[in-house]
């Protein structure tokens, strides 16, 4: 059973315009202990994702729609003292450049104490302090350094410092915004290598929003392709990178250079993601899809199971080996 | 004959720290950032050149260097066989019409008031180009055709914030490239879009290279980029050189620890990949550090050796130029 089930969430934002549809029925499973991908480009609404299931969203957001099932409860009828003891408890949350998500005048032990009273109020100093430090430790920091202030770590470290905050009560599930983007190679590869170790001692299920699918190739179990607020693909990491079905997905994939496979010129989408605000009734895609089809443009394609276990909102699936042959040979830009 | 374009000799860059009141009267001495600590190496004509590191180990530096937005603390820099690291003045603007540099975030890169026709004609009026508004206009046009903003018409009248992040970044390429400059410093072209655009950019750079037979030095952190676009590698590390070669060949066959743990460290698009084992830990050191004797790298290094510490890494050339600054291969290939 999965622990987590959002079922067709519906996200809106409400602006001087419009509503943005930032979300528009997008559902996801992660199940427990597996680390699962969202992978999007800026304006997706893949963070607008996230923040619906803890219920973070600006002031501006509405969710319209849709379930989420955590544990078989469902979190949007959950009132807010409720889903306060869901948040850092059962589910927590590292946001998009967490680095600065820390306190700068704040010391990272007193940061610590802060959540910890989140759930208890007299909570005993020297309880969190060891569960800090044996956090630290977990995260491979030295404890010595939780006196010290966030500007006296580099980026690596305050990630870890984030992780390590984060797994203070023991959650089931963390939800991750970009956790790695803003870090160097080698320390991407450490935070990287300990995110795969977590989900291994600690049968934590991690949901990881991110644009680069490199990333995602290196540590996934299962992952959703998002575009202009749709899911357009599911499938387990290796058959989708091996047998890739929407013609978005093939597009992000060769755009992406590879360090040691063929030398392939790269391509590029062209055109622009559409305008969420009113978004057009057909696929959201419809418009940068070399394959269109008229069809495409009067109405959007319903997920479809194309295996088991993999799942596209295309209507030329079954079409799309032969098409990917003859397309994206002599496509410039 | 190959031709030399641009040749820098044992050049420095140190920022220094501002001392208290109280430091200088005491004396203590200056100290700084050593960004790009005393390299030499050189350019030749329609090669080009990528730059790879971490952050902080003074990549941007190194290009701002060449285009003289810096001046060097010591060293030369030669441009077609003239000293252009100590030009002040009007041979300083004559020499930045035959180079040029494309900054990172094209969301930053442009004034905001500025329509894209003014933005790209700027560097005309500046340096005096052409005989009237109309010639000029005549060549920003065709220059915005280049760049892939059609039609040039429609795009020059508009503002930046009415552009994407996509067609900002040909524009400030289309800046760049005006003057016809030989040599172009290109710093992280693509790294602040989105990455079904990226592709767009770098292949509009490749294309361009080649039709005006520029030069260009690309900066990047990263390797998957640098190999797409680059036939010539440098590794820097801390201001130092640590390996040079051609790019496949540092790619598949990296000698230096470091760049053996930035090859592995790499993720690449494909699930079943086998990567080696990182073996460096930690992160750059953010402190700067006094000049030591050794090599620069020794604090991270898994193959640490005593002479490490004592002695700078001597330049091993292996073949076919791949170059190598570490005291494992102090004998070639084979001793390590």
């Amino acid at each position: 059973m999965s622990l987590l089930h959002i079922e067709n969430l519906k996200t809106y934002y409400r602006t001087s315009k419009g509503l943005v549809q930032a979300v528009d029925g997008v559902s996801i499973d992660v199940r427990k202990g597996e680390i699962v991908g969202l992978a999007g480009e800026s304006g997706c609404g893949k963070t607008t994702v996230l923040n619906s299931i803890v219920r973070v969203l600006q002031k501006n957001a509405e969710i319209k729609g849709g379930r989420i099932f955590y544990n078989g409860r469902n979190l949007l009828e959950l009132n807010e003292k409720k889903m306060q003891k869901i948040r850092w408890k059962e589910i927590s949350v590292i946001p998009q450049s967490a680095m600065d998500a820390l306190d700068p005048v704040m010391r990272i032990e007193n940061q610590f104490i802060m959540v910890a009273k989140t759930d208890e109020r007299n909570k005993p100093r020297k309880k969190i302090s060891e569960r800090a430090e044996e956090l630290f430790s977990l995260v491979g920091l030295n404890k010595s350094r939780l006196k010290e202030y966030p500007h006296q770590f580099s980026g690596g470290m305050k990630q870890r410092a984030i992780i390590a905050l984060s797994l203070f009560f023991a959650p089931n599930m963390i939800l991750m915004d970009e956790p790695v983007t803003a870090l160097d190679v080698i320390v991407q590869n450490q935070i990287l290598n300990y995110i795969k170790k977590l989900q291994h001692s600690m049968d934590i299920s991690i949901l990881i929003v991110t644009h680069d699918i490199s990333v995602l190739a290196k540590i996934c179990d299962h992952i959703y392709i998002m575009y202009g607020g749709k899911i357009m693909e599911v499938a387990g990491t290796n058959e989708l990178f091996n047998n890739p079905l929407h013609p978005y997905t093939i597009g992000l994939q060769k755009s992406f250079p590879h360090l040691f496979g063929s030398e392939r010129k790269l391509i590029s989408i062209p055109g622009y993601p559409p305008s969420l605000l009113d978004p057009p009734p057909g696929c959201r895609f419809e418009g940068r899809c070399p394959f269109a089809i008229p069809e495409c443009r009067r109405e959007n394609p319903q997920m479809e199971k194309a295996k088991d276990g993999h799942y596209v909102a295309c209507y030329l699936y079954q079409k799309i080996g032969k098409l990917r042959e003859k397309a994206f040979l002599g496509v410039s830009n | 004959m190959i031709e030399k374009i641009v040749e820098v000799e044992k050049l420095s860059k140190i920022f220094l720290f501002t001392r208290s009141l109280k430091e200088i009267i005491l004396g203590k001495t200056e100290q700084g950032v050593r960004a790009v600590d005393d390299i030499s190496f050189s350019i030749q004509k329609g090669e080009d050149l990528g730059v790879v590191g971490e952050s902080g180990c003074g990549k941007t530096t190194l290009g701002k260097l060449l285009v003289r937005v810096y001046k060097p603390t010591s060293g030369r820099i030669f441009f077609k066989e003239r000293d252009i690291s100590k030009l002040k003045g009007k041979k300083l603007k004559d020499y930045r019409k035959k180079t040029q540099m494309i900054f990172q975030n094209p969301y930053t890169a442009i004034n905001p008031r500025f329509t894209m026709y003014d933005f790209v004609a700027e560097p005309l009026l500046i340096h005096n180009i052409g005989k009237n508004e109309k010639e000029r206009k005549e060549m920003v046009f065709e220059m915005l055709n280049k760049v892939g903003l059609n039609p040039p018409k429609e795009f020059s009248g508009k503002y930046a914030h009415q552009l994407s992040g996509g067609e900002r970044q040909r524009a400030v390429v289309a800046r760049a490239l005006i003057l016809r400059p030989e040599f172009i410093v290109a710093d992280e072209p693509a790294s602040m879009l989105d990455v079904s655009l990226r592709a767009g950019i770098l292949n509009l750079l490749k294309q361009l290279a080649d039709e005006l037979d520029l030069t260009v030095m690309y900066i990047s952190h990263d390797l998957s980029l640098i190999r797409y676009l680059c036939n010539i590698i440098i590794v820097v590390y801390l201001g130092k050189f640590l390996e040079i070669g051609d790019t496949r060949e540092v790619i598949n066959n990296p000698l230096h620890p470091y760049t053996q743990a930035l090859v592995a460290a790499v993720p690449v698009p494909d699930p079943n990949f086998k990567y080696q084992k990182v073996k460096i830990k930690g992160a750059v050191p953010t402190v700067p550090q006094e000049p030591s004797p050794g090599c620069i790298f020794v604090d991270r290094c898994p193959y640490v050796k005593s002479i490490c510490k004592e002695e700078p890494p001597p330049q091993v050339k292996i073949d076919g130029g791949h170059i190598v600054y570490c005291h494992l291969y102090r004998g070639g290939r084979e001793i390590k």
